[in-house]
C-alpha cells in the first residue's frame, strides 16, 4: 500500500488556504520579541489559527485516507473518507501513462502520473496520483508498458531546430491569450487591476510610440491590439518551446516511451496497440514542402489544455513513411482513391466566399455612415479579409488532396477542417460508425458526403465531402457495410 | 446463473433520510413562514407531495425492478417500470471499474459499481457487500484468463 506524496495535503486543503496564512503571517513578522505582544496576537489571531488548523487537519485526513496499491495485474486508488472511492484499473486495459515532473516536484522529488484507458468518454484521467519518486520507480517496474528492461528496440530524437519550427508553427494566439486571462484569474482580482492598470499603461505608450515611429495612419488602438496578439503568441511560443524542446520517442515490443520538456519534464508510456488512430498533419505551407508532423490519436495522450497529440514533430513525407513502419507496423500510406470531382469545388469554399463578401460589404457600410471613422475601418477590412482570403486558398486547394480509400484493412482519409490538412489512418476495427449524408441537391447530382467515426475517447467526426454516391456505394456499401 | 436485487435496506435508509429532510422543511416552513400561510402552505404541500411520490411510489418501484445477472462473458441489467431498459455489457469491453461505497455501506448497502468501457459506462446501484464482491471477482477472474 501506497500514500500520494505528502504534498498531496497542501493541494487537498482548501484552495484559499493563502488568504487566511497570510494576514498571520504579517501579523506575526509585526511582532517584536516580546511574549506579551505574542499573547495579544494569538488573543486576536485565535479564530483564524483554528481555521488554518483545520483546514490543514482536512487536508491530511483527505490524504491519509487516500492510498493505492499496485498488485500482480492490475492497480487500485482508494480515496474519500465519508464517500469513499475504489478505482481498479487491469494492467492490460491501459492505454497510456504519462508522468510529469514539474520544476517545483524536483525539489520534493514529486511527480504527477496520470493513468488513462478507452473506458468512459471523458478527456480527463482515469487515475491521477501524485506520487514520490520511489513509488514512480516501482510503477515503472511493475506496470508492464512502463517496464522497459528488455531495453529500446528503436528510438528517434528530431533536431533542435525541428522543434522550434514545430513550437512556431504550432504556437498559437488564441491559446496564448486565454494563458494570459487564466494567469491574471489565478493570482487573484487585487493583482489583476493592478496588472491590467500597468499594462494597459505600458501597451499604451508603446502603441503611441509604434504609431509614432511608423507615422502610418493606423490608429493605435489597432496597434495595440496588434502587439497584444503577438505577446500572446510570443507567450505560446515559449510554453511549447519549454514543453516540446527535447522530445524523444522511444520503442520496445509492445509500447512506446515519449519525452520531452527542458524546466517540467513530461513522460508518456503508451501501448501500440491502443493506438486508435494516425493524424498527419499540414497546413498549406508544410503541404507546398511536402512536410507533415504525426498526431495520434490514444486516450490520455495530448487530452489536456494545450497539449499536442505529437508522435513524430516535423518530418519530411517519405521520412514519415518510415518512421511510421518502425513504431506502428502494419500502418501504411496510400493514396486515396474516391476522390471528389473538381467540379465540386464550390461546396469547399462556399463559406470562406460568403464571409469574404459579407465582410466587404459591412465594411463598405461602415465607411458610408461613419466617414470619421475611416482609418480603424479600413484597419479591420484588411485584418478580417486576410484569415479569410487564406482560408478561402487553403479549402480551394484541399478539393485536390480530399478523399479516402480501403485498402487491406486499413482505412485512409484525406480532409480538410479549418486551415490543416488531415490524413488519418486508421486499421479497419478501429471504425466505430460510417455515416452517408445527402441533401436533395445530392440526391439528385448522385453525390453524398461521407462521415467517419473513429474508435476514439472523444467522439470526432473525419467528413469528407461531395463524393459521388455511386463510388462511395459500391466502396464501402458491398466491401465494408456488408461484411 | 444468479440474479442479483438492489439491497433492500438501501430503500428503507433512504425513505428515513427522505422523511427526515420532508418533516425539517416542513417544521422549518411552519416556524418561520406563518406570517404568509399562503406561501407556507405551498412549501409543505409541494415537499410532502415529493416525498410521499419518491417514498411510496417511485423509490419501491426502482427498487423492485432493478436487478442485474451475469451470463458467461457479459453482465445485464434491468431496470425501470413504466420504462423498462435491459442493458448488456460484454466483460472484455470493462476498461476498469469504480466503486463507490458510503460509511456503514455494508449495513445501509450504499454500494455502488461503475463498469467503464469504451463509449459508455454501466452503473449498479444498492448492491449488498457480498453481492459487490461477487461480481467483482467475476470481471477480475475474467480479466486473468
Amino acid at each position: 500500500m501506497y500514500y500520494q506524496h505528502p504534498y498531496k495535503i497542501l493541494q487537498y486543503s482548501a484552495k484559499n488556504l493563502w488568504l487566511l496564512i497570510f494576514p498571520l503571517l504579517r501579523g506575526l513578522i509585526a511582532l517584536r520579541l516580546d511574549i506579551n505582544e505574542l499573547y495579544l496576537w494569538l488573543k486576536g489571531a485565535w479564530f483564524d489559527i483554528l481555521i488554518v488548523i483545520a483546514i490543514l487537519a482536512t487536508g491530511y485526513i483527505r490524504w491519509r485516507c487516500s492510498y493505492f496499491t499496485i498488485g500482480k495485474d492490475s492497480i487500485m486508488h482508494q480515496k474519500g473518507v465519508f464517500l469513499r472511492t475504489k478505482i481498479t484499473i487491469p494492467f492490460s486495459e491501459i492505454s497510456t501513462v504519462s508522468a510529469e515532473r514539474k520544476l517545483l516536484y524536483l525539489f520534493i522529488q514529486a511527480a504527477d502520473v496520470s493513468i488513462d484507458t478507452d473506458g468512459s468518454g471523458y478527456s480527463r484521467a482515469d487515475l491521477k496520483l501524485l506520487v514520490k519518486y520511489s513509488d514512480l520507480n516501482e510503477m515503472e517496474e511493475k506496470i508492464n508498458i512502463m517496464n522497459k528492461k528488455g531495453g529500446m528496440k528503436y528510438s528517434y530524437k528530431p533536431n533542435w531546430w525541428t522543434m522550434i519550427f514545430f513550437s512556431v508553427i504550432f504556437s498559437s494566439s488564441l491559446s496564448g491569450a486565454v494563458y494570459i486571462a487564466t494567469v491574471f484569474f489565478q493570482f487573484g482580482k487585487i493583482i489583476e487591476e493592478i496588472i491590467d492598470r500597468k499594462l494597459t499603461d505600458t501597451l499604451n505608450e508603446v502603441t503611441n510610440e509604434v504609431a509614432a515611429i511608423l507615422l502610418l495612419k493606423i490608429p493605435p488602438i489597432a496597434i495595440g491590439i496588434a502587439l497584444l496578439v503577438l505577446l500572446s503568441w510570443v507567450l505560446s511560443f515559449i510554453r511549447n518551446i519549454f514543453r516540446y524542446v527535447r522530445f524523444k520517442i522511444e520503442k520496445d515490443k509492445s509500447s512506446t516511451k515519449i519525452k520531452m520538456g527542458i524546466i517540467s519534464k513530461y513522460f508518456y508510456y503508451l501501448s501500440l496497440e491502443k493506438i486508435n488512430y494516425i493524424d498527419l498533419r499540414q497546413n498549406l505551407v508544410m503541404k507546398l514542402f511536402n512536410v507533415m508532423t504525426v498526431n495520434i490519436n490514444c486516450s490520455g495522450y495530448g487530452n489536456e489544455k494545450n497539449e499536442i497529440p505529437v508522435f513524430v514533430p516535423i518530418m519530411h513525407k517519405k521520412q514519415v513513411s518510415n518512421i511510421l513502419k518502425i513504431f506502428i507496423e502494419d500502418i501504411k500510406l496510400h493514396k486515396s482513391l474516391i476522390k471528389p470531382k473538381r467540379t465540386s469545388f464550390f461546396r469547399y469554399i462556399w463559406i470562406p466566399l460568403f464571409f469574404i463578401i459579407i465582410t466587404f460589404l459591412a465594411s463598405l457600410l461602415m465607411y458610408t455612415l461613419f466617414p470619421e471613422i475611416s482609418g480603424i475601418i479600413k484597419f479591420a477590412l484588411i485584418m478580417a479579409e486576410i484569415p479569410l482570403v487564406w482560408l478561402l486558398i487553403v479549402k480551394f486547394a484541399s478539393v485536390f488532396t480530399t478523399g479516402f480509400s480501403v485498402e487491406n484493412d486499413q482505412l485512409c482519409i484525406c480532409y480538410c477542417k479549418m486551415y490543416a490538412y488531415h490524413t488519418v489512418i486508421a486499421k479497419r476495427d478501429k471504425i466505430a460508425k460510417i455515416k452517408i449524408r445527402q441533401s436533395i441537391w445530392q440526391r439528385y447530382f448522385n453525390k453524398c458526403d461521407v462521415i467517419f467515426y473513429l474508435n476514439s475517447k472523444i467522439s470526432k467526426r473525419h467528413i469528407i465531402k461531395t463524393l459521388s454516391f455511386s463510388e462511395v456505394e459500391k466502396s464501402l456499401g458491398y466491401k465494408y457495410i456488408n461484411n | 446463473m444468479k440474479r442479483y436485487y438492489a439491497d433492500r435496506t438501501g430503500l428503507n435508509v433512504l425513505r428515513l433520510l427522505i422523511f427526515a429532510i420532508t418533516a425539517m422543511v416542513i417544521f422549518l416552513a411552519y416556524r418561520y413562514l406563518s406570517f404568509i400561510p399562503i406561501f407556507m402552505w405551498i412549501i409543505m404541500l409541494v415537499f410532502f407531495t415529493i416525498c410521499f411520490f419518491i417514498t411510496i411510489i417511485y423509490l419501491p418501484l426502482y427498487f423492485k425492478s432493478v436487478n442485474y445477472y451475469i451470463t458467461g462473458r457479459k453482465i445485464i441489467k434491468h431496470s425501470g417500470f413504466f420504462y423498462k431498459t435491459n442493458q448488456v455489457m460484454r466483460f472484455d469491453s470493462i476498461k476498469y471499474t469504480t466503486v463507490i461505497s458510503t460509511l456503514f455501506s455494508k449495513k445501509t448497502g450504499f454500494n455502488f459499481v461503475m463498469l467503464n468501457a469504451f463509449g459508455g459506462r454501466m452503473i449498479l446501484t444498492f448492491l449488498k457487500q457480498r453481492d459487490l464482491e461477487e461480481i467483482l471477482l467475476e470481471i477480475q477472474l475474467y480479466k486473468q484468463k
